[in-house]
């Protein structure tokens, strides 16, 4: 009895905590964000409705107990056992089908896509931009020194690499289709910003691309999210979306 | 409030029980024709043949991280076998085809046959790990060592492994050379040989496993 | 005080070597339960400093690798020695050959290397905090590079996290030790007339987690040999070439961080399935126990045990759905892994039906079975964000993910570890535990677990990274520190209700009350002194026409009519 009330108490706590949220989302800032919400909103409802009604039948089962069996206790019923494996089975791949969309979408590396190197190392991220020549230095770690301002191990022999400009924040139009190259040099990181809804672990010895097309300008904490050493809480930096125009005014100064 | 079951109160088929109102758990009795419960010997060779499936995941896991790896890089380089392997493995089996033989022997009660079947066994198992040491020997004079390729990485961790098992196995078998030479391998004593034996074979195809692995594929 | 009419442990052979080492299997159950724990009280402490920390970061002092290294203990000492000791290998070697009928677990001398070997491992672990250098940094999951280049990645990761992989593998052997005793015991060692589909849930619970855990704890053997290697042997099975770990060049070359990961999580999914399972055979039996009515559905729950653990062995990509991993074997992964919420939700359907119109007795292990319906509900349902790679892609190593974990392993497996101390309390020691501060235990822990977890799934919410030392770096985790203050509070006040129980447990050893036979009016064999062969299935409670409303399982029917 006290059980089955404690079980109401809580589940009408928990509904509240969901109306007076104590932390939540920050805005969406691309489409696929604004995706990921809508279908966060569905597993919400659906499993807020599995959890309230599960709860409550608990209880209810917990407050009417106590009576005297008057006939025999049924040994299971196959019909009731096949519907809830049925209806649960069908719900929770409905949610998985659901919940796959989107995803298995090959990068484009259309043209018009600004292409951005994401260098992620112990403790500290660092950003690399291809120049007015449109492509990338060869780099090596013999040539890497942080102190002597080449984090990235820009080859100085290379002439591709004498236009790259490399900062500790990124910077990228809005409304443009961005895609990131993603290199750690040591062990494994994690990009994530929280705003685009997604995150990707940078696997050393990989280079892997995450494509965004963000529409709000503004400015967004990056955040590592796979441990990765004694720092992992310090690896902070900023997406800094910028209008177009102002972006490419921003790298004709560099 | 535990009953000791006693071996007097084992065995046989089951009692024809009175008619019980069906319970919960069907109480059907399917199985009335498994082996005795409580029988140390039919548990003995439960106990080994799940042994050899934890055995087998691990070698798998190895196997699978090995075609991970390989598919990785150019940087596999494939090891020419030493000749001395291919002894070995004739050696291993022949050892396989004693003790067998030795275990078949003993069925029929003729321990001093047993015994020297199974004397050469224990002896061929030795030789064998004694070839492997020398395999490995050759392998590092050839330049294929731990490091530096991961073929050569991976087949003396393989054959480590395997050897370790070997060993244990050998260490079996050796108890049961020891007892068959102090005749004191009575009828219920045999768990022990037959537990044994079924281990030592199945060192025997995993070795024929891993030299497949190595000389078709790696 | 007179003993109890419940019998003890069989008579010790003289002399103290006999006694520690044991291969009574009811001993080993004990040396295992006091194990476990040690090691839950070692591990709610750690998880206080951390927690201690995380609000008032610069208080103590504490550097960032030390609270690394808090959490690395923590989560290895709660999943190993906690989770998976308890309820196997503790309750497992304690009920498993009285529910079957056997007299003995199958190879007891086994049984008893096994737990020394644990227990070596346990010190091991606790080595490898002290290590010289400290203690490893890199979580219960140790990726490599991180736990594989040595102590230039962090400190802590030369011998402390050596040692730690050395603990593992013994941890590992001798899992694999007991789960080769369990399940030649379940097949070959059951009483007369102990049919499979005779078996108490309980023991089919048991029989399914130790397959699970041989199949599980052979790969992670084998992962721990590589990397070992990798450490030890200068080969690269996990490291990459060109790594350039804090200016030093490192000279590995052409391995894959992420084959680490397919290997470890191949063991860690089931092993989160070897945690949970046997909690759930013993919550089925409870509620059956104590509604007076057999367990509804129990073929289904039978099959629903075995697709759980089949599934289990399938989905552990789920863990890697942002790691790299191919899209499309994500999407499988995902499909998979939903799946398992089909056989989850029949059990917890059967259970409620079960316990639909019983007779209930609301006694605390009763209590605590009923609590774990109700958390593994919950903390069940979060797993349905996390299966789906999109949503998980945000929510991914942030603490939506510790919320999820905590609430199925740290507190669902938990409620059945305490409903099975107070179940089998007097078959340990004769006595029963004091029913009014079990009561008061349960319901203070329930609401506090609640308190404590539930709204930490908020700080997921808002992206709040795990394992990070500090929170104060952040803009937007200072919005989340008012949560993260009311969660670490909530949590100490969790850990101190657990002084209840301690003291329950402690006191009812020595000054509880004399408990009868069948204290509980159960059916199942460990209850029954009688030698006579089962005739009938294990859930034989309220049957029309019985005088009493239970008939043991070797009850014949004139007896129990």
């Amino acid at each position: 009895m006290l059980l089955g009330l404690i079980l109401l108490f809580l589940t009408l706590a928990g509904c509240l905590l969901f109306a007076f949220k104590p932390a939540w989302f920050p805005l969406a800032i691309t489409a696929e964000a604004l995706a990921y919400d809508r279908e966060f909103n569905w597993t919400l409802w659906i499993t807020g409705i599995i959890f309230v009604a599960a709860q409550v039948l608990l209880a209810w089962t917990i407050l009417r107990g106590r009576k005297r069996l008057a006939a025999s206790p049924a040994n299971g019923n196959r019909r009731l056992e096949l519907t809830c494996l049925t209806a649960t089975s069908a719900l929770f791949i409905t949610l998985s089908v659901l919940g796959s969309r989107g995803w298995a979408k090959i990068p484009s590396r259309a043209s018009g896509t600004e292409t951005i190197e994401v260098d992620a190392h112990q403790f500290a991220w660092n950003f690399r931009y291809p120049g007015a020549d449109g492509h990338f230095g060869r780099t090596s770690i013999e040539f890497i020194s942080d102190a002597g301002g080449n984090s990235v191990g820009i080859d100085p022999e290379d002439p591709a690499g004498k236009d790259d400009i490399v900062t500790a924040s990124l910077r990228i139009p809005a409304q443009r289709n961005v895609l990131l190259l993603l290199h750690s040099r040591d062990v494994i990181h994690d990009f994530f910003v929280r705003e685009l809804r997604t995150k990707q672990d940078i696997v050393p010895g990989m280079e892997i691309p995450l494509e965004l097309r963000v529409d709000t300008p503004g400015t967004y904490e990056i955040a590592c999210a796979e441990l990765c050493g004694l720092g992992h809480s310090q690896m902070r930096s900023f997406m800094i979306v910028m209008p177009p125009d102002e972006y490419e005014q921003w790298k004709r100064l560099h | 409030m535990a009953r000791t079951l006693t071996q007097s109160n084992l065995g046989g088929p089951p009692p024809i029980l009175p008619d019980v109102p069906p319970g919960d758990g069907g109480g059907d009795d399917r199985d009335r024709d498994r082996p005795i419960p409580g029988s140390s010997r039919q548990t003995s060779i439960t106990g080994i043949l799940v042994l050899m499936c934890a055995s087998i995941m691990t070698f798998s896991a190895l196997v699978s991280a090995m075609v991970v790896r390989r598919g990785l890089n150019n940087d596999w380089g494939r090891i020419g076998l030493p000749h001395i392997l291919w002894w070995n493995t004739g050696v291993l089996i022949l050892s396989s085809i004693a003790i067998d033989t030795g275990r078949r022997l003993l069925r029929r009660n003729k321990r001093a046959a047993f015994n020297w079947y199974w004397s050469a066994g224990t002896i061929l198992g030795i030789a064998f790990l004694a070839g492997q040491i020398v395999a490995w020997r050759q392998l590092a004079e050839r330049g294929f060592y731990l490091t530096g390729h991961p073929s050569s990485a991976f087949f003396y961790i393989m054959t480590w492994a395997h050897a370790a098992h070997v060993v244990g196995a050998l260490g079996a078998v050796f108890y049961v050379e020891v007892r068959a030479l102090r005749f004191e391998l009575g009828p219920s004593r045999r768990t022990m040989v037959d537990v044994s034996a079924i281990f030592w074979h199945f060192l025997d195809v995993l070795w024929l496993g891993i030299m497949g692995l190595f000389f078709f594929w790696a | 005080m007179e003993t109890a009419p419940l019998k003890q442990t069989t008579a010790l052979k003289r002399g103290i070597g006999s006694r520690i080492f044991s291969t009574d299997h009811r001993v080993i159950a004990r040396q295992y339960f006091f194990l476990s724990l040690g090691a839950v009280m070692v591990g709610t402490a750690l998880s206080l400093l951390m927690r201690f920390h995380l609000i008032y970061p610069q208080a103590q002092g504490m550097t960032p690798e030390f609270y690394l290294s808090l959490l690395t203990l923590h989560g290895t000492m709660m999943v190993f020695f906690v989770l998976t000791l308890a309820p196997l290998n503790a309750f497992g070697n304690l009920v498993l050959p009285e529910q079957l009928g056997a007299s003995a677990m199958a190879f007891p001398r086994l049984n008893m290397l096994s737990f020394w070997i644990t227990a070596a491992s346990f010190a091991l672990l606790l080595a490898s905090f002290f290590a010289v250098g400290g203690g490893p940094l890199s979580g219960w999951t140790a990726y490599p590079p991180l736990s594989a280049v040595g102590p230039i990645s962090g400190p802590g990761e030369g011998l402390g996290q050596t040692l730690w992989f050395f603990s593992i593998g013994l941890f590992s052997i001798a899992s694999l030790i007991t789960a080769i005793n369990m399940i030649s015991t379940a097949i070959d060692e059951r009483g007369p007339g102990m049919t499979l589909m005779r078996m108490p849930l309980t023991c089919w619970n048991w029989f399914v987690t130790a397959i699970l855990s041989l199949l599980a704890f052979s790969v992670l053997f084998a992962a721990l040999l590589l990397i070992l290697f990798d450490r030890l042997g200068g080969t690269s099975f996990f490291v990459p070439a060109g790594l350039l770990v804090a200016d030093e060049a490192i000279r590995h070359s052409g391995g894959s961080p992420l084959l680490w990961q397919h290997l470890f999580w191949f063991f860690g999914h089931p092993e989160a399935y070897i945690a949970i399972l046997p909690g759930m055979g013993i919550v089925s039996h409870l509620i059956a126990n104590f509604s007076r009515k057999p367990v509804f559905g129990y073929r289904a729950m039978v099959w629903a045990s075995i697709s759980i653990a089949f599934l289990g062995l399938l989905v552990w990509g789920h863990h890697m759905f942002i790691s790299g991993l191919n899209p499309y074997s994500a999407i499988a992964f995902s499909l998979l892994t939903m799946a398992i919420g089909a056989p989850s939700a029949i059990k917890t359907f059967n259970w409620i039906a079960t316990a639909w119109n019983g007779a209930l007795r609301l006694t605390t292990p009763m209590l605590f079975a009923l609590g774990f319906v109700s958390i593994f509900v919950t903390g069940g349902l979060s797993g349905l964000f996390l299966g789906q790679p999109q949503i998980d892609a945000y929510f991914h190593d942030t603490y939506f993910v510790v919320a999820h974990f905590h609430l199925i392993m740290g507190l669902a497996a938990l409620f059945g570890i305490f409903a099975a101390t107070f179940y089998w309390f007097p078959l340990m020691f004769g006595r029963m535990m004091d029913e009014r501060l079990g009561k008061l235990h349960f319901y203070l822990t329930f609401i506090g677990a609640y308190a404590t977890f539930l709204p930490m799934h908020f700080a997921g919410f808002a992206g709040n990274p795990r394992r990070y030392s500090d929170f104060t770096t952040f803009d937007f985790l200072a919005k989340v520190m008012p949560l993260q203050r009311w969660i670490t509070f909530s949590a100490f006040s969790l850990a101190s209700v657990q002084i209840i129980f301690l003291w329950n447990l402690f006191h009812s050893i020595r000054h509880g009350k004399a408990a009868p036979n069948n204290p509980w009016e159960a059916t199942t064999l460990e209850w029954s002194d009688d030698a006579a062969p089962v005739v009938r299935g294990p859930y034989e409670y309220s049957q029309p026409g019985a005088t009493r409303d239970y008939i043991m399982q070797n009850e014949n029917a004139d007896r129990g009519y």
